[in-house]
């Protein structure tokens, strides 16, 4: 398993850039160290992501009208070969991607009229969205010493129905998200990331020795591609007292029958004091098949 | 009565908004800033009601600024209407008030 049974630290940093019409469509900070969620925002202003543990770009657009509105809205991600994540940690626990994903959804389709509401109500706002993602990736494994590596190709897809609500909760601001779909991935959070060493030249005799050599990132290990069925939860808790800190108790699990996991964690934000979903930093801590996972968020915009 | 063009927005934004000028529905739709915004041109009586709702977390703060102006070609400024507060513990902001154009 990822980790190998110690405790696996990551960094997400997120970076947010000003863009008139380009927003970044709807995936919010409460992320898990996979850069999971169930809780789909428009964050305003942004455009850019930046993910330290798994560098990549996302830019996109949404369209969000008031009321009872239809959504729709689309991604364009793409992920280096050599990243940061791969400086910082010595290694890379995905390879290089490219992709896009695209959403349609309905706001509002059970909180009522905004003026019409009960100031005691408990279902102030709602949003559904059907998130349908596509990537590609490119790599090479390595599977014995009596093999050569194999190149190997992914076409990704997810088709993750989401359902999201805010609720008025007694001393809190609850956000609470569920998403379950179908997906198309495959076991690399399994394989040990590796460096590939191709030798190219050997120098002669009689020479001062040297050897050239071509070096690819990869993984070692048995390769498999599956279908899952992700299924992610997420109950973000905003003391009405204390809006400025965040406390996100969630789940991420694959039901498929093949690569099963169950992961279940807290995470605790701190955000904006004005700006109660813009999240400045926090930490989350999981447990993934049983092996605990760490994450530290930290996350800006301007 | 006359016509008057006019331009909303509200920043700082909630998650969702409604917005009622003189009984009339105002679409508001997120603009490049994340705020939502919303034009149009309205028949509108010199004095009339305005009536906004905001959801949002609680504490989130929110200006409603709406600028009323003649036709073009003049574009004359008439009302620069401005009000903010911020999503109350309920987190459901309802806002009753009278707008006076002249």
């Amino acid at each position: 398993m990822k980790g190998h049974g110690s405790i696996k630290l990551a960094v997400i940093m997120a970076a947010t850039v000003g863009a008139p019409i380009v927003l970044w469509a709807q995936t919010s900070a409460y992320q898990s160290a996979d850069g999971n969620t169930s809780i789909f925002l428009d964050n305003a202003k942004a455009s850019l992501i930046f993910n330290v543990s798994d560098l990549k770009f996302d830019l996109g657009y949404l369209h969000e009208g008031s009321g009872r509105s239809l959504l729709y809205g689309f991604d364009v991600t793409g992920k280096p070969s050599s990243n940061l994540a791969t400086q910082v940690f010595q290694k890379g626990n995905s390879p290089a991607a490219v992709g896009g994903s695209a959403s349609i959804g309905i706001h509002a389709p059970f909180s009522g009229p905004i003026l019409q509401q009960n100031p005691k109500g408990l279902l102030r706002d709602d949003w559904a969205l059907l998130h349908f993602t596509y990537t590609r990736s490119t790599f090479e494994t390595a599977t014995t010493s009596t093999a050569e590596p194999q190149k190997q190709r992914l076409d990704g897809y997810r088709l993750l129905p989401a359902y999201d609500a805010l609720i008025n909760a007694p001393g809190l601001s609850l956000l609470l998200g569920a998403a379950a779909g179908l997906e198309r991935t495959d076991n690399l959070d399994q394989l040990k990331a590796a460096t590939i060493i191709t030798p190219l030249l050997q120098s002669a005799t009689g020479i001062s020795p040297f050897e050239v050599a071509q070096q690819t990132s990869g993984y070692l290990g048995n390769y498999r591609k599956s279908f899952g069925a992700p299924v992610y939860t997420d109950v973000v808790l905003i003391p009405k007292g204390l809006p400025w800190v965040d406390f996100d108790v969630f789940t991420r699990s694959n039901g498929a029958h093949t690569e099963r996991y169950v992961e279940g964690g807290i995470g605790v934000f701190l955000a904006q004091p004005d700006m109660p979903t813009k999240v400045l930093g926090g930490f989350s801590l999981a447990w993934k098949n049983g092996t605990p996972t760490l994450a530290f968020v930290a996350g800006w915009s301007f | 009565m006359a016509n008057y063009h006019f331009s909303a927005s509200v920043t700082s934004p909630p998650t969702n908004v409604s917005l009622v000028l003189n009984k009339h529905q105002i679409d508001l739709n997120r603009d490049g800033t994340g705020a939502w915004a919303g034009k149009g041109t309205l028949d509108l009586p010199n004095s009339f009601t305005l009536a906004f709702g905001a959801v949002g977390i609680a504490s989130a703060p929110w200006t409603l600024e709406i600028k009323f102006t003649t036709l073009p070609p003049e574009n004359k400024l008439v009302k620069d209407y401005k009000h903010d507060d911020k999503i109350p513990d309920n987190l459901l902001s309802i806002f009753h008030d009278t707008v006076v154009l002249t």
